[in-house]
């Protein structure tokens, strides 16, 4: 096989795991986020009632 | 009572309600009957025609038929033998009897392996019928091992799956989901016994599946054994 | 400022991706092309040094399932559950990971996407494990049950994967799968070296991945019950 293709077959897989990787380091950064709305919208709420 | 006593109880208990009724096990032969008939037809372009109709020879592919269908129809009887108890309190009945819980394990493991053994033994001559033209009788003493040693995995690891499933909210559905994955290593060995058996080539290999099956029934009745604490009663 | 445990998760991650950096400057500038049967270069062959790192951690991730399952049958304490639970998600997504540049592997050495044939076979089994690890978590609503069954159900997985890898062995094929344990010596020391430098830096990562996740987990139960008490006392303020 030439060598232009296995170069191209190296980057794809390559290309693969750091979606992958990508996709699920910003599911969590998501969910970090929502806490921290969560976290505010909570103290905001307390801050009101007190 | 002591724990011999105390198995053999549940195991009669189990035998002589499905005496009565026969609901389960019918249930599961016409399941392996039914299936058969099915490959029939999913087989039918290997047939060959004859003058009333198509002669189909599945000889090389028998083990994995045959393991296809009693691997559901396991599923069938290990569902049942639990979803019953469970529902009718039975299974509380069994926690409160002063026994130990390993008890109830082999109690409920050795008559599924009754059932599920009895359907086999009648499922396999009736698939000879239709699908095999090799002469395999004299090998059948190896057929019966190869079954036990099988069907002692199944129903170690179902019952172990089955109290777990019985007890979550998806119920018999979440059965296969558990047990199929973790049965292919000893379907594998399994199919190829059947298969060697039936065909009664690569005969030198029967020693090897054979002890494989044992290693993988003693691994896992072992591990089902220690585990049954955790998975039964609150 | 950030406390120790804090820094925890972005410290490995750091040092996981230089290690990984390191590992693959050395594939592809320091570890010379691999050659072919036929005498061409074989560059598809680099594609190795992160597949194999990515299934061993992937199956290390299993391991430390099996053992925080074991560990809360023991001991009772939710942590280990928690613990547990990530290690699936990683071992998880490590697990899609290996079958993907597995799978690319295949189609640039051999032409096709998929043969049935002992670690490709394994691996997917070990994909339906965790699988129905996670369908049984989500059909059990008490959670000392949930642990229990979960971590049950993890060890007998554990306990099937050896043994699911000997008996996909026995599917008769010439294996296209190059020698797994090619590290026990075929190796001359600069592959050896980056190689192994990709793997640390691959685990080092994977427990990046897996120390951040747990935080998380722990700060969504610790805001849990910040939301209970906070629920106690605006009802007593009306």
């Amino acid at each position: 096989m030439p060598i232009e293709t296995q170069v191209l077959y190296v980057a794809g897989a390559y290309a693969a795991l750091w979606l992958g990787v990508i996709v699920y380091v910003v599911i969590l950064t998501n969910q970090v986020a929502k806490i921290r709305k969560e976290i505010k919208l909570l103290a905001d709420e307390v801050a009101k009632k007190t | 009572m002591n724990a011999p006593s105390q198995i053999w109880a549940i195991v009669k208990k189990d035998v002589v309600m499905e005496l009565r009724t026969k609901e389960m096990v019918t249930a599961m032969l016409l399941f392996s009957i039914i299936s058969m008939v099915i490959f029939s037809v999913a087989f039918a372009n290997l047939g060959k025609a004859t003058e009333i109709g198509i002669e189909i020879d599945l000889t090389q592919v028998s083990g994995g038929l045959l393991w296809t269908a009693f691997a559901f129809m396991s599923l069938l009887g290990l569902n049942r033998s639990f979803v019953h108890e469970k529902d009718e309190g039975c299974l509380d009945g069994l926690l409160l009897a002063p026994m130990e819980r390993w008890v109830i394990f082999f109690g409920k493991m050795l008559g599924n392996l009754i059932f599920i053994g009895v359907v086999e033994i009648i499922s396999i001559p009736i698939f000879t019928l239709f699908f095999i033209r090799a002469a395999w009788l004299p090998r059948a003493g190896w057929m019966l091992l190869v079954l036990l040693l099988a069907n002692i995995g199944v129903c170690t690891l179902g019952t172990l799956l089955a109290t777990i499933s019985v007890n979550t909210k998806a119920r018999d559905l979440l059965l296969p989901v558990l047990l199929l994955p973790v049965l292919i290593p000893l379907l594998i060995f399994a199919v190829r016994a059947t298969t060697t058996v039936i065909t009664g080539e690569g005969f030198d290999q029967i020693g090897t599946l054979l002890s494989s099956m044992v290693v993988y029934d003693v691994i896992f009745t072992l591990a089902s054994y220690a585990l049954y604490d955790f998975v039964i009663g609150e | 400022m950030k406390t120790m445990k804090e820094r925890i998760a972005p410290i490995l991650a750091g040092l996981g991706g230089l290690c990984i950096m390191a590992g693959l400057i050395g594939t592809f500038y320091v570890v010379p092309m691999a050659v072919d049967t036929v005498g061409d270069p074989n560059f598809r062959q680099k594609i190795f040094y992160f597949h194999v790192p990515v299934a061993e951690t992937s199956f290390i991730a299993f391991l430390v399932l099996a053992i925080a399952g074991g560990a809360y049958l023991v001991t009772n304490r939710p942590q280990w559950d928690i613990i547990a639970r990530v290690a699936a998600e990683v071992g998880f997504l490590f697990g899609i990971l290996v079958m993907a540049t597995g799978m690319i592997w295949t189609r640039a050495e051999w032409g096709k996407w998929w043969e049935w044939e002992p670690r490709l076979t394994t691996y997917l089994i070990l994909l339906i494990f965790i699988s129905g690890y996670f369908l049984l978590r989500s059909t059990v609503e008490d959670e000392h049950r949930r642990a229990r069954f979960a971590a049950v159900f993890g060890i007998i997985a554990f306990l099937n994967v050896p043994i699911s890898f000997f008996a996909s062995q026995l599917i008769p094929r010439a294996s296209v799968h190059p020698p797994l344990l090619i590290f026990k010596g075929d190796l001359p020391p600069s592959f050896l070296v980056t190689f192994l430098i990709g793997q640390v830096g691959m685990l080092c990562f994977a427990a990046a991945l897996m120390v951040a996740r747990t935080q998380v987990e722990l700060m969504k139960q610790d805001l849990e019950v910040i939301k209970q008490g906070i629920g106690g006392v605006m009802r007593g303020c009306r």
